[in-house]
């Protein structure tokens, strides 16, 4: 598959990786089997998956949070099972979970986007211009002061974000970060998100189980069994309802909607919608 | 009868603090046993306060919140609160605790006295009524996946049996062939047992297609009440909240706004595929 926004070059590169968990004696859990992917600079991937698919154990091991028992994770060229590389690979990997409070640090919003840099041992000057350039990136900047547990959900999760790429990473993974966020919050923390993949070419790996997010990637792969079971653009994979049912999965309600519709011959099924306007376009035979 | 009755309801985070805040303020609604709820709201707009307050975590600073006709300000009533009214929160972590999942499903019956076979009757309904199989009941909680995590924790608090039952997010992180199942193993305990169920939510989609009732909360205030159809008519006061309409609801609006007159109040995806056909039929009639 190729991508035209996306370069060729690989910036993580998952080869035969392997991941168990050990759930009491002698037995164990396969999470993730002989997993295999590429995910290029620039790209912005959705990875869907059932529960218990090996999404969030995917995710960890893409900054060296979780390492393979077999395999290799490389990223931008390191190898992350050598400890060596430990903090070079999470300089370029930065991860945002589900729940924000588990992320945030500091008792002033700026601090915490500070923390990141400081740790960095970067010199302070150089600390204040990232922490304004990225409280404004993320349409923080009148929060600045505020104490984070006094921000709504969808700010505390705009500013875990703004924390993260304070580290200025090469690479965003982000493991459900909507999944805890009122209806506006969730909209606009995606218009975040493809806005830093679009206009600052950041890659963006978007962890979600929600289809309608997944709809927004340039490219969507399907977990099943710890295992890459599909992986194409979203337009192509949703014409694929039977293969994502047998993987716990469904399409989502607008293409849902577009066969129902079909099915009595008012939609033309050739292209199936990503947005609201494209199946009210067709339906009214534009 | 009522499960819930809310009269002039007031609290306020850290009274007497600078960080003093209203959270709810004159709120006033019941709910009618048996019925499914929905309370919707952005983010900040009271909801979690205000189900805290059905089994006593938090108590009213002003006004009178009955469940089940006993006045819950009792302290004597409080008490049994916990065994009328069950509660599942967002975070599931923070809710397991045993060893296994069939031990920590099997706690609550186990407390309310139960025989080994009923427990384990009751165990058994939890875990098919949250699609979960048997293979799972001998792991410990802890290995499971986050999605998996919350459906165990529900299924404790199921398993008790409860008159009311007030879920908080409760598909958040389910995937969405699960979540289905869910919520239509939901209707039919709540069905079979005359169970209450309150249902705290982002899922606009969710909410319009099961609950009987609607309850919108804005800025600690009561915003709108009422049937999900007579809630998302308020299309603009809804959007305005930071909520979102239902997806069948957007389609028929947009479709309105482009001349096809079909109503916007469909419930599901059927019914909405219904309603333009039978518009559509009609519209080519009048023309030929």
């Amino acid at each position: 598959m190729q991508d035209t926004k996306a370069g060729n070059e690989s910036l993580i590169e998952l080869q035969n990786v392997n991941h168990a968990y050990e759930i009491g004696y002698q037995k164990s859990i396969k999470a993730l089997s002989d997993l295999n992917l590429k995910i290029r600079m620039g790209e912005f991937i959705a990875v869907i998956g059932a529960n218990g698919s090996g999404k969030s154990t995917f995710a960890q091991h893409l900054n060296a949070l979780l390492l393979p028992d077999s395999g290799k994770v490389i990223v931008d060229g390191l190898d992350t099972a050598n400890p060596d590389n430990t903090w070079a690979v999470r300089k370029r990997v930065g991860i945002v979970f589900q729940n924000p409070d588990n992320q945030l640090v500091a008792a002033i919003a700026e601090e915490d986007v500070a923390f990141g840099p400081e740790n960095l041992g970067l010199p302070p000057v150089e600390i204040r211009q990232r922490v304004a350039y990225y409280l404004k990136l993320l349409d923080l900047t009148a929060q600045q002061k505020r104490p984070p547990h006094l921000l709504s959900g969808g700010q505390k999760q705009r500013l875990v974000i703004a924390g993260v790429l304070a580290m200025q990473p090469q690479c965003l993974v982000l493991d459900e970060p909507t999944a805890m966020l009122d209806p506006s919050g969730r909209q606009q923390l995606l218009q975040t998100i493809v806005k830093l993949n679009r206009e600052n070419r950041m890659t963006v790996v978007l962890i979600t189980h929600l289809m309608e997010e997944a709809a927004l990637a340039d490219r969507l792969v399907v977990l099943h069994q710890g295992t890459v079971a599909m992986d194409d653009t979203p337009r192509q994979i949703f014409t694929q309802k039977a293969q994502l049912e047998k993987y716990g999965l469904q399409l989502p309600g607008l293409a849902e909607m577009a066969l129902k519709l079909a099915a009595v011959g008012l939609y033309n099924q050739k292209r199936i919608p990503l947005y609201i306007d494209e199946l009210v376009d067709n339906l009214c035979g534009l | 009868m009522w499960a819930v009755e809310v009269n002039n309801l007031y609290f306020t985070h850290a009274t007497g603090t600078p960080f003093e805040q209203p959270a709810l303020i004159d709120i006033s609604f019941k709910i009618a046993v048996g019925q499914t709820v929905g309370i919707i709201g952005p983010t900040g707009s009271g909801k979690s306060t205000l189900i805290q307050h059905f089994n006593g975590l938090v108590s009213a600073k002003k006004g009178t919140l009955k469940i089940t006709g006993r006045d819950i300000a009792e302290k004597k009533e409080r008490k049994q609160l916990w065994s009328l009214v069950g509660m599942v929160f967002q975070y599931p972590d923070h809710q397991l605790f045993a060893e296994t999942v069939y031990e920590d499903i099997a706690f609550g019956p186990k407390n309310l006295g139960l025989d080994e076979q009923q427990i384990k009757n009751r165990v058994i309904e939890a875990l098919q009524c949250l699609a979960l199989p048997e293979s799972v009941l001998e792991l410990s909680p802890l290995t499971l996946s986050g999605g998996m995590k919350r459906r165990v924790a529900i299924a404790g608090v199921l398993a008790m049996r409860p008159q009311i039952l007030v879920l908080d997010e409760p598909t958040a992180g389910m995937e969405p062939v699960v979540k289905k199942q869910f919520l239509q193993n939901i209707k039919r305990i709540q069905n079979n047992y005359q169970m209450t169920v309150i249902l705290v939510t982002h899922e606009m989609d969710d909410v319009y297609r099961i609950a009987d009732q609607l309850i919108v909360l804005n800025q600690g205030k009561l915003m709108l009440a009422g049937t999900p159809q007579a809630v998302f008519e308020q299309a603009q006061a809804i959007i305005d909240a930071g909520l979102a309409l239902p997806l069948e609801v957007q389609i028929m609006l947009k479709l309105k706004q482009r001349k096809l007159p079909v109503r916007s109040d469909v419930i599901g995806l059927d019914e909405a595929v219904a309603e333009i056909v039978k518009v559509k039929s009609e519209k080519l009639k009048t023309k030929s």
